[in-house]
């Protein structure tokens, strides 16, 4: 036979039948094993290490975009007793912020914070938390309602299915981290059910119902949200909060049948309270006389019952169990109960912007009107895109840190499988095959194995992608955000590099094999 | 009549491995005559794989990095010990009926290119690819001549068949009826079939291509005489034609010129068989050609292979008339 000239085509092509079979070669296969899982390992661990900061800035700063209560400036003032945002007021903040950033979409709320405690069904303990308003002309109004005609372009703040129906809905919505201390399931359809609160001011228990719950925590440290109708409605179900007049038990038998003749030491007390005592008698009832205490604004319970038992220690006392029934709070179960007090002007407002770029003027346009402002958003972000910045540094020295070890670990693994299949490779020397031929194969063969490595890595990436997605609940929008971060040329330039890796390793590898004498190959000795 | 040229001609070849001072092989001159079964006899060490490698084009001086032998060198230079005298000096001649080759002096491609045309090797160990099957396996050294798949595999099956065959009664004794086993093993991997099996499925390997030589190292020493025997036969039918002529008509290849000569270079540590099989006798000892005799010589020099063989007397035995 003539020798044999094959062409490039027919080395290739050669070269595909042969890897065909020789990825499946079973001497060398726990070595092709650990290659393709070393490519696999090493695509999958660099996309997702690469790609994580950009995704998770990007994904974060579209929650802020996306959330009208996280891309707001907070405002108050400096002052414990300072003036609160009065509609005039409110005018005002939206035209200094008009005037630091003309053109910019904005509106201005005010709001009310809510002090409650809840309890704790699993250990039976108080939490105190902190919430707010949300008012009829918010912009978190919409976000925060579940009304099925709520404008699609608002993002929710809630977890689908839940909401407050509207302006004047019941019901308050937690954020996960309460939800999940409560013992309530974030994840299970609104209503959640029950909650019980405590009244701040007397302690009594009050049963709330959970509307929904937010997608991400709440800014400010606020933990749950509340429209003002419901406020109202809460102050208006808690009767401490609207007692300001009390009555005592019946006055013991030889004290002072006049306020007057009361000692001293108790009339300044009452002064020192705020509160005006006077000795009532009323024939109507079981006859008998009493003290009635009134006071100008909400008193505790708590603090009631500290007045009485004061007076009661500071008459001398003839009875003491009388003095006890003295000191026993009483109002009269048959009055109505008072329309809940307004709450006039708002101790708190928010700048909401449209873009994020905004927060920073806003901010100085309320710090212009001597209100403190907190754009703890504009320093979120900040900190978000220079976390993403160092992140992305410190995932690139790793993984060249790493890729530089797994390199060596990969040139071992093929130096080995070389070594493993010399004889193989000496013998199709034996056969003729040239340089060029043996090149087509080694090469092919690393191909073959970076593909299957790749598939497997980049499948590896794309579940640990979806896992990441179901773990932190990314919408749509955000998906997209995380896509738009051109994460798929870290995933491509990590491919390359593997590719580059397998396939100068592999010719490395087995340049010894390759060029060196078919006899040391096959073992022929002297 | 011009008698044919040799198949090699050798002169002063001399062959040095790397970090070795003792050559392999110390000037040996010779012409190997074509045509016929050459039997390398010598004891372990004497140089007749290195001679089959030489020969075969299976050694090459310059492997490795440059960089790395030039280190090397400066390093041998730096601790004043004597420069490295590995390398092959002398000249080999091959011809292969049509034009002789200066196989010494060849590139990398050249000896590929001769190595695929005109060698076949079948070595102590059957080196199938284990991935493959019998029959790809067989028809690997067409695959790199170009072959398409396809033909490849019908002329591989065809040569199993022609393998199967029972041949025309054969005056020499190692002739065996084949079974046919090769056939019913052809789709099984090297790992499926037996020792001898894979043996002879490497011989028909060997002269898949009708090459003008076939170097056979060892190539029955670990089977038994049944396989042994089987394999010489495969490789007595290709020297005389009888195996090659079926399977080429089938796919349609022309007979090969008239007068091809075909020669097989065994190196065989059996003195037995290599009596049996070989038509000529190259004696070596120490790197050093001793003899070359032909196969009517054998008694006379009997004596002689038994001393550097270390037999005892008689060990050689005597040719069968």
């Amino acid at each position: 036979m003539t020798p044999p000239r094959l062409s490039a085509l027919a080395r290739l092509r050669f070269a595909a039948w042969f890897c065909g079979f020789d990825l499946t070669e079973r001497v060398a296969r726990p070595v092709t094993v650990a290659v393709v899982l070393a490519v696999a390992l090493t695509t999958a661990a660099a996309t997702v290490a690469l790609a994580v900061p950009a995704v998770a800035a990007e994904v974060r700063l579209t929650r802020l975009r996306q959330s009208p209560l996280a891309r707001g400036v907070w405002v108050y003032s400096p002052t414990e007793l300072g003036d609160r945002f009065t509609p005039d007021r409110l005018t005002r903040l939206e035209a200094a912020v008009r005037d630091k950033a003309p053109g910019a979409a904005f509106t201005v709320s005010g709001f009310h914070d809510v002090d409650l405690e809840f309890v704790d069904p699993t250990r039976l303990k108080l939490l105190q938390r902190r919430g707010r308003t949300v008012g009829p002309a918010d912009e978190v109004l919409p976000a925060v309602s579940a009304a099925a005609d709520r404008p699609a372009a608002v993002p929710s703040l809630v977890r689908p299915g839940g909401g407050f129906v509207g302006p004047d809905g019941p019901g308050v919505v937690l954020s996960p981290t309460l939800a999940k201390r409560l013992g309530l399931d974030p994840d299970a359809p609104p209503p959640l059910g029950p909650v019980r609160i405590q009244s701040r001011q007397t302690g009594r228990e009050l049963n709330w119902m959970v509307v929904g719950v937010t997608r991400d925590p709440l800014p400010l440290g606020h933990d749950f949200l509340l429209t003002e109708a419901e406020d109202a409605r809460l102050r208006s179900a808690d009767p401490d909060r609207r007692r300001k007049a009390v009555r005592s038990g019946p006055l013991p038998a030889g004290w002072p049948e006049f306020w007057g003749q009361f000692p001293d030491d108790a009339q300044s007390a009452a002064l020192k309270w705020r509160v005006e005592v006077k000795v009532a008698e009323d024939d109507a009832r079981p006859p008998g006389r009493w003290l009635e205490l009134t006071a100008d604004d909400d008193r505790r319970e708590s603090d009631w019952h500290g007045y009485l038992k004061r007076i009661a220690e500071l008459v001398p006392r003839t009875d003491p169990k009388a003095a006890e029934k003295f000191a026993v709070v009483e109002a009269d179960p048959t009055a109505p109960a008072p329309p809940p007090e307004p709450r006039g002007a708002y101790p708190k407002a928010t700048v909401y912007v449209g873009e994020l770029q905004h927060l920073r003027p806003a901010a100085d346009a309320a710090r212009g009107l001597d209100l403190y402002a907190n754009d703890a958003a504009r320093t979120l972000v900040d900190e978000i895109e220079a976390t993403a910045a160092r992140a992305q540094a410190v995932a690139v020295g790793l993984v060249a840190a790493f890729s530089a070890a797994g390199a060596v670990t990969l040139l071992l693994a093929l130096y080995l499988r070389g070594r493993q299949k010399a004889p193989q490779v000496g013998m199709l020397r034996a056969m003729g095959a040239t340089d060029q031929v043996l090149r087509a194969v080694v090469a092919g063969e690393a191909a073959a194995l970076w593909l299957v490595g790749t598939v497997v890595g980049l499948a590896l990436a794309a579940a640990a992608g979806e896992a990441g997605r179901r773990y932190y609940a990314l919408t749509d929008e955000e998906m997209a955000a995380a896509r738009a971060t051109g994460w798929w040329v870290w995933a491509v330039a990590v491919s390359v590099a593997t590719l580059v890796g397998c396939v100068v390793g592999n010719l490395a590898s087995t340049r010894g094999v390759r060029r060196g004498p078919p006899a040391a190959a096959l073992g022929l000795s002297s | 009549m011009t008698p044919p040229p040799p198949a090699f001609a050798l002169k002063d070849l001399t062959h040095t491995y790397p970090r070795e001072t003792t050559p392999a092989l110390a000037g040996v001159t010779v012409d190997i005559p074509a045509g016929e079964t050459i039997a390398v006899l010598g004891p372990s060490g004497c140089g007749k794989s290195t001679l089959l490698s030489l020969l075969g084009l299976l050694w090459d001086d310059r492997p490795g990095w440059a960089w790395a032998a030039a280190a090397r060198r400066a390093g041998r230079k730096l601790l004043g010990r004597p420069p490295d005298a590995a390398g092959t000096t002398g000249t080999v001649s091959f011809h292969d009926g049509r034009a002789a080759h200066p196989l010494l002096t060849l590139d990398a491609n050249a000896k590929a290119g001769l190595r695929a045309a005109a060698f076949g090797f079948v070595l102590q160990s059957s080196y199938l690819l284990p991935h493959f099957s019998c029959l790809r396996n067989v028809g690997m050294p067409l695959a790199l001549h170009g072959w398409p798949p396809a033909r490849r595999d019908q002329f591989a099956a065809a040569l199993l068949r022609a393998a199967g065959t029972t041949p025309p009664p054969d005056p020499r004794p190692w002739r065996v009826d084949p079974t046919g086993d090769l056939w019913e093993a052809r789709h099984r991997p090297p790992r499926g079939v037996s020792l001898g099996q894979r043996q002879r499925f490497a011989a028909l390997r060997a002269v898949a291509t009708d090459p003008t030589v076939v170097f056979a190292d060892e190539p029955t020493s670990n089977l038994d005489p049944g396989n042994t025997r089987a394999v010489f036969d495969l490789l007595a039918r290709w020297r005389d034609g009888t195996l090659l002529d079926g399977p080429r008509a089938e796919v349609g290849l022309p007979p090969p010129a008239a007068g091809s000569p075909r020669t097989l270079v065994l190196v065989c540590h059996d003195v037995q068989t290599a009596r049996r099989a070989g038509d000529r006798f190259l004696l070596m000892h120490k790197g050093r050609l001793e003899a070359l005799f032909p196969r009517a010589e054998w008694d006379d020099r009997a004596a002689q292979i038994e001393t550097i063989l270390g037999l005892d007397p008689g060990g050689a035995g005597r040719l069968r008339t």
